[in-house]
């Protein structure tokens, strides 16, 4: 078959049987109580250069209290794909966990702007931006590793740059004739998904937009759930529809309330807004950004001592009364000078 | 419409985009998008009540209630929806030709209609690191027609030469707080309309590329009394202006 296209971009891939391997041997499939604490489950999931994706979509779901335990362990020269995850891996960029990335939209903090750290880092030849790739593309890239397949084809990307700077190759589809763009299989080592609830197995409930969770569960080597709550057995079986990630895809559990401040979770909490607009502000200079990783991250034991410093249970019972509507919704933080 | 009321880039542009949707077709928004979102709720009470809504929120046909102004990918973009439908899906609907219109934006746009949202300088070693292509270069090419938008005019955003080919395709239109751009011969963009505001000569001093008349240019209807009241009671909370500072 005539290769039109080959590539020096090629991240995330592997042969998919030795995954297979990979899987036999080190993947346990067993039902069982998999509840641990965030430092254990991260000291356990995350390597030294590991290759990570985040669950949740834009702003919305993102595993936050896990990013501040990676950083805070110092696990460094982490590559992320960034699939449209903002605040999770800016805050490993600011960090300086993150030395590679590829991306499909990440350095933006959608209408708050772009996201000063992690433009600082690849401006300042920190951080690497190892290819371009789209949503799609990752979606399909998971989609692959999900089936057990080494690509994923698809006629999209062809005549850009997005396609020059991937890990794609092109070929002459040997049906149409015509040139067609084969995305590698990503098999992330880690996937982080914060849900809404899961039971101590593993088994999670999204409520509202999945985004590629399911995929990223699916693909990864190692998958850490960081719950909102943790449910009684009966919660999930009495409604098992609503189980998006079963439990032998799940290698820990750990029960996190509000574990995406300052960002959503639908139906329960709202954005922090007064949060974000010290974060922001923070991020314009280095030396600010090192303070506030140090007063919120660096300085605290574990999460639930960030959630007193921003405030405790009057500033979160404020932000599910916003979700709820009962409570109107503030400025929305932007990112000033 | 009442000449008292100072009328914004973002009321002219919001309404432009709501004037290109069609009865009866499916379109999609992404996030950081809230004009568009805006104009498929004014469109669809307007003149195409059977045009379909999909949003990167993840479901067909929401009808929401209100726009926030600090995110479009929100639960509230799924009130009263018929149907998940997941980014995946929206993939998967253009690629097998059945989206009609998305609604893109990009750092830069050159003559094409083609987008750069990568970087500015080289891709390598960047001067600005833009925010990432998100889903553009899966659907520029797929989509029926792209319409594009920018929330400003000059020779920085509209240029001859893209630093980054981030996504190249089906653009048709190209909306920004001065004009309207429609696609013409050999594939490039002509000017369509102008709005109140601005000129012929402030567009061309402010376009990077060369500009030329569409041959169906003509001047930018006012915004209708019909229009301006949908418009407020749909996006009650201004979310239109916050992507301008």
């Amino acid at each position: 078959m005539t290769t039109v296209k080959e590539n020096t971009f090629l991240y995330g891939w592997e042969h998919p049987d030795k995954m297979r391997e990979y899987r036999k041997n080190n993947k346990s499939m067993a039902k069982k109580d998999k509840r641990t604490t965030l430092k254990e489950a991260v000291a356990r999931g995350v390597k030294e250069g590991d290759y990570i994706v985040f669950g949740g979509m834009g702003s919305v779901r993102n595993p936050i209290a896990a990013v501040h335990e990676i950083i805070r362990q110092g696990i460094g020269n982490l590559t992320i794909g960034t699939k449209g995850s903002q605040h999770d891996w800016q805050l490993l960029a600011a960090a300086g966990n993150v030395t590679n990335a590829e991306v499909s939209y990440g350095f933006a903090d959608e209408v708050r702007g772009l996201s000063l750290p992690a433009r600082r880092a690849v401006e300042s030849g920190r951080l690497k931006v190892l290819s371009e790739t789209t949503n799609a593309a990752f979606q399909w890239r998971f989609t692959a590793a999900a089936k057990g397949l080494p690509f994923y084809p698809t006629r999209s990307s062809l005549g850009t740059d997005t396609l020059t700077y991937s890990g794609s190759k092109t070929i002459i589809d040997p049906f149409t004739k015509e040139p067609i763009e084969l995305l590698p299989a990503c098999y992330p080592d880690v996937a982080i998904i914060h849900v809404h609830r899961a039971d101590k197995y593993g088994n999670c409930q999204i409520d509202g937009n999945i985004a590629e969770d399911i995929e990223i569960a699916h693909a990864a080597k190692f998958v850490i759930i960081t719950a909102e709550q943790i449910v009684p057995d009966e919660v999930i079986e009495s409604d098992p529809a609503q189980t998006k990630i079963p439990y032998f895809t799940v290698d820990a559990v750990v029960e996190v309330p509000y574990g995406s401040h300052p960002n959503q979770v639908p139906r329960l909490y709202s954005f922090d807004e007064d949060h974000w607009q010290e974060w922001l502000d923070a991020s314009i200079t280095e030396e600010t950004t090192e303070e506030y990783l140090d007063k919120y991250i660096y300085s605290s034991n574990d999460f639930y001592d960030y959630l007193e410093k921003i405030g405790g249970v009057r500033v979160l019972r404020q932000l599910e009364n916003i979700e709820k509507k009962l409570a109107p919704y503030p400025t929305v933080a932007r990112r000033r000078g | 419409m009442s000449s008292i009321i100072t009328l914004e880039p973002a009321d002219y542009m919001t309404v432009a985009m709501a004037r290109l949707i069609q009865d009866g077709e499916r379109i999609f928004h992404g996030v950081a998008s809230p004009m568009p979102a805006v104009a498929i709720q004014l469109a669809k009470k307007h003149h195409a009540k059977k045009a379909v809504y999909l949003s990167i929120a993840g479901t067909a046909d929401a009808v929401p209630t209100e726009f926030s102004r600090h995110t479009t990918a929100g639960a509230n973009l799924r009130e009263g929806a018929v149907s998940e439908f997941l980014l995946s899906d929206i993939f998967d609907l253009s690629a097998r030709g059945g989206l009609d219109v998305a609604f893109l934006s990009g750092a830069q746009i050159d003559e094409y209609g083609r987008l750069n949202l990568s970087a500015i300088g080289s891709f390598q070693q960047p001067k600005v690191r833009l925010p990432g292509g998100a889903g553009s270069a899966a659907l520029l090419p797929t989509v029926k027609r792209a319409i594009l938008w920018k929330t400003t005019h000059d020779t920085r955003s509209l240029v001859e030469k893209l630093d980054v080919i981030t996504a190249a395709g089906n653009t048709e239109y190209v909306i920004t707080p001065l004009a309207i751009f429609k696609r013409g011969k050999q594939g490039k963009l002509q000017l369509y309309s102008i709005f109140p505001e601005s000129s012929f000569d402030e567009i061309v001093e402010k376009t990077g590329f060369k500009v030329e008349k569409h041959p169906q240019y003509h001047v930018f209807e006012p915004i209708t009394e019909r229009e301006w009241e949908l418009l407020l009671e749909i996006d009650k909370n201004g979310s239109r202006f916050s992507e301008f500072r």
